[in-house]
């Protein structure tokens, strides 16, 4: 066996705007061996992915491709060397071929031409050696999101292939694509090919991995065989030792404004085995004046399932109730005018207008309620509105008229709450409400959703930010792989306990 | 099933049928005098449509080539006045350059300035009919000025049984039938349709935006040169002020029939070329049957309006609702 690792990386840091992503982390791949990259949510497992594969260049440390010291100075020359990284997405070009798309930018050539003929030759054998059943010339449009993962493991193999990551590639993948693409990797593997897998699901790493590396908070904490680990070993190692003391800490000062049989809270909204894309049979209860936090991995179809309640997605099967009457919102202003709002994840795109004034972003949803009998608005009354939605969040701006793209990220997302809680929601429906927010605002926003869980509303809370799960919710529903898993309440809601539902499957 | 089909049938049946139509409708398209009629107007409209396209392949748009034709009809025709003699060739080559340049400005302001397509070619729709007044100091090129080799492009040609094929129309189909084997086997013009279809993937392949713009900008001003030897060929007279106005919107929508997508990725040029044909075929009609001056832009708006509505509907991946509002996330 050969003894010089195909990748060796030493080292490694990323910085974005100061802020690192990894520190100093050093893994080797081995020819014809799978190296599993595990890790909780923005552990670091995809930053280190894309540093190997040249998307990021590392701002510390050096990268070695068989002995040779290599900087990629971009994705196609890392490909040109050997190394490709299959993403989650893939991004085919829809309108191109299946054998374009294998050789869009390096096409055969013959006589400075084209030559079709050898690339759909090759572009067939390939699709033959990894099992993909497409004719080389369909267009990628219709192509199922497994069958796009394997043109783009078909257009690295158009490359002498020597390393290989799979990003989360199992994520959107049924059973059997999984079984098909782990069939692929055991042929990558015979061919010698360095195989490195980023995955949230530990058995899919207990039953194709040879080496595992577990990273927290950007760091390698632990890395070896994986004969040396167990389930139980490998999730203390993502979750760290410090574990206990945190959760205790969070439960301590937990405010609980509900508690279960000390008074009945009215059910506000009943999911009934709901099910669509990415999710099946989910049914939970929401009481008035609750927190509910939903746990879980990237991927566990947590948002899919928020949206299907908002009515932003339409659901295939299964009910909501909506304080005991069946609702079918087509659109979220339905959803709105019965009580319910969502605050999406991505709030650049799906909850700002980042070139527009505060004060107009905030009172967008209530337009309508602002004007006055001749459907004018006037500007006194939206001056004034906007000024107390903000006031109540303290939001650090330099005036309601600053546009809300110039504030951080924090501070938007205090603009986001302000103008959905405008609305005056019955039940609140929060994906990740503080994603990319500083501790402070962080903290400001966690008060902000207690205190309106104490005025009545009921909170339903997506978060991959196990502290922030723990500490505001009252009970904690996980998902995994499209299902609640189970629910977590009092002493059995620990970091642990949450880790354990969520990488089931 | 429209989508069992090829596509490149499946996008020359609604130009084919608006012309089918056409004919239909108005048999005196049929008489010798109405064919001459579209086949000395299509060339300049389907060579503005060959460069247009590649444009419109690359997810942009150049509305500045009514411009540059204006531009280049002006030199050519000032060219002329001192050279009464010259050769045609050595016309279209003072045609062609002068788009050429004009065209690698925009591809150049887009690729290297970023600054987007639709912005740099309004801002250039108007520089460029300045420069065709400065060019020829704000005079009208006459007929006396046009010299017999390039009117001959027009009006005469290799005869078919009563029916004479302009040269400018078989300059046209050669330039036709060379960019289509060209898009087919260059691999820097597949580029093109890769990187127009997704940019992002493009560039991950290594396929650089600034050499795409400059190249498909510089052969939309080189074709719009082209078809500035066909617009003096046919009106023997020109100026600064309405050579070629308006005539972008009439390239855009051609290919746009013609099935190719504004978001960029695909484009034929058979059916864009029928894309041309059936504008061409709809403009004589509308003369033809006698719709008043008055009418004519307002009927010829409706049918396009028609038009542009059946390739939507011939387009199965146009249709599907379930691309919107599925973005992945947690």
């Amino acid at each position: 066996m050969n003894t010089v690792p195909v990748i060796d990386a030493r080292g490694i840091s990323l910085e974005f705007n100061g802020v690192a992503a990894l520190k100093g982390v050093s893994i080797q791949l081995q020819a014809g061996r799978v190296h599993a990259l595990v890790g909780e949510n923005g552990a670091g497992k995809s930053s280190l992915a894309k540093v190997i594969s040249g998307l990021y260049r590392p701002t510390r440390g050096e990268l070695t491709l068989l002995g040779r010291q290599v900087q990629f100075a971009s994705p196609l020359k890392a490909r040109q060397a050997g190394v490709s990284l299959i993403h989650q997405e893939p991004t085919p070009f829809p309108d191109l071929s299946l054998a374009e798309n294998i050789f869009a930018g390096s096409v055969p050539r013959r006589l400075g031409l084209v030559d079709r003929k050898a690339m759909l030759e090759r572009a067939g054998e390939i699709f033959a050696e990894i099992g993909l059943q497409r004719s080389p010339t369909e267009l990628a449009a219709s192509l199922p999101i497994a069958d796009q993962q394997l043109l783009e493991l078909a257009a690295a193999m158009a490359q002498e292939l020597k390393v290989v990551i799979f990003d989360e590639t199992t994520a959107p993948l049924t059973p059997n694509e999984v079984d098909r693409l782990f069939g692929i990797i055991d042929r990558l593997k015979e061919r010698g090919v360095a195989i490195g897998i980023v995955s949230h699901h530990l058995h899919e790493v207990f039953r194709v991995a040879d080496e595992v590396s577990v990273l927290r908070d950007g760091a390698l904490v632990s890395s070896g065989p994986i004969g040396n680990y167990d389930r139980d070993s490998l999730i203390r190692a993502m979750v760290g030792r410090d574990v206990k003391s945190n959760s205790h800490q969070s439960s301590s000062h937990q405010p609980s404004s509900y508690h279960p049989g000390q008074v009945q809270r009215e059910v506000v909204l009943r999911v009934e085995g709901l099910s669509g894309k990415n999710f099946a049979d989910c049914s939970l209860v929401l009481h008035a004046g609750e927190i509910v936090g939903i746990g879980g991995l990237v991927g566990a179809g947590r948002t899919e399932l928020l949206r299907a309640i908002a009515g932003l997605d339409k659901p295939v099967a299964g009910s909501v109730e909506l304080g005991g009457e069946k609702v079918k919102f087509s659109s979220p202003r339905e959803a709105a005018q019965s009580g319910l709002v969502m605050v999406p994840e991505d709030r650049r795109h799906d909850a700002l207008l980042l070139e527009r004034p505060i004060r107009e972003n905030v009172v967008l949803p209530i337009l309508r309620r602002l004007a006055n009998r001749f459907g004018f608005i006037s500007r006194k009354v939206e001056v004034e509105m906007a000024e107390r939605e903000t006031g109540r969040f303290s939001t650090k701006m330099a005036g309601i008229d600053q546009p809300v793209g110039e504030l951080s990220g924090g501070n938007q997302q205090k603009v986001v709450l302000a103008s959905r809680i405008a609305v005056g929601p019955k039940i609140l429906l929060l994906d990740e409400p503080t994603r990319g927010v500083d501790v402070g605002a962080k903290q400001e926003i966690h008060d902000h959703i207690r205190s309106l869980a104490q005025e009545g509303v009921a909170i339903l809370m997506v978060s991959s930010d196990l502290p922030e799960l723990l500490a505001i919710s009252d009970r904690v529903l996980v998902m995994a792989a499209g299902t609640i898993q189970g629910e977590l309440s009092g002493e059995r809601a620990t970091e642990e306990g949450v880790m354990s539902l969520a990488v089931a499957r | 099933m429209t989508n069992r089909l090829p596509a490149a049938v499946r996008e020359s049946i609604p130009p084919a049928l608006g012309i089918a139509i056409c004919f239909l409708l108005v048999p005196k398209l049929a008489a010798p005098t109405a064919l001459e009629s579209i086949a000395s107007w299509m060339p300049m409209l389907w060579l503005l449509a060959i460069g247009q396209l590649l444009v419109i392949v690359a997810g942009a748009v150049d509305v500045s080539v009514g411009s540059i034709l204006g531009f280049a009809t002006m030199a050519l025709g000032m060219f002329l006045k001192t050279h009464p003699d010259a050769p045609v060739a050595l016309s279209f080559a003072v045609a062609a350059g002068v788009g050429l340049v004009a065209g690698l400005i925009n591809g150049a302001i887009v690729g290297y300035l970023k600054v987007p397509p639709l912005v740099t070619t309004i801002a250039t729709l108007a520089s460029f009919r300045g420069l065709a007044f400065m060019v020829s100091g704000a005079t009208t090129i006459t007929g006396s000025v046009v010299s017999d080799s390039v009117t001959n492009l027009a009006s005469k040609g290799v005869p078919i049984g009563s029916y004479t094929v302009p040269w400018i129309l078989i300059f046209a189909i050669l330039a036709a039938l060379a960019m289509d084997f060209a898009v087919k086997s260059l691999p820097k013009l597949r580029s093109v349709y890769a990187f127009g279809s997704n940019a992002e993937g493009a560039f991950r392949r290594g396929i650089s935006s600034s050499s795409i713009y400059l190249l498909v900008f510089g052969l939309s001003g080189l074709f719009a040169g082209f078809a500035a030897v066909a617009y003096l060929s046919r009106f023997a007279m020109a100026a600064p002020g309405s050579a070629g106005v308006g005539l972008e919107l009439s390239a855009i929508a051609a290919v746009v029939i013609g099935g190719a997508k504004l978001s960029g990725g695909t484009g034929r040029i058979f059916p864009v070329t029928l894309g041309c044909l059936f504008l061409s075929v709809l403009n004589v009609s509308l003369a033809v049957i006698g719709v008043g001056a008055d009418w004519q832009l307002l009927v010829f708006g409706l049918f396009l309006l028609a038009a542009l509505g059946a390739n939507r509907t011939a387009d199965p991946s146009k249709n599907s609702s379930s691309a919107t509002g599925s973005r992945k996330a947690a």
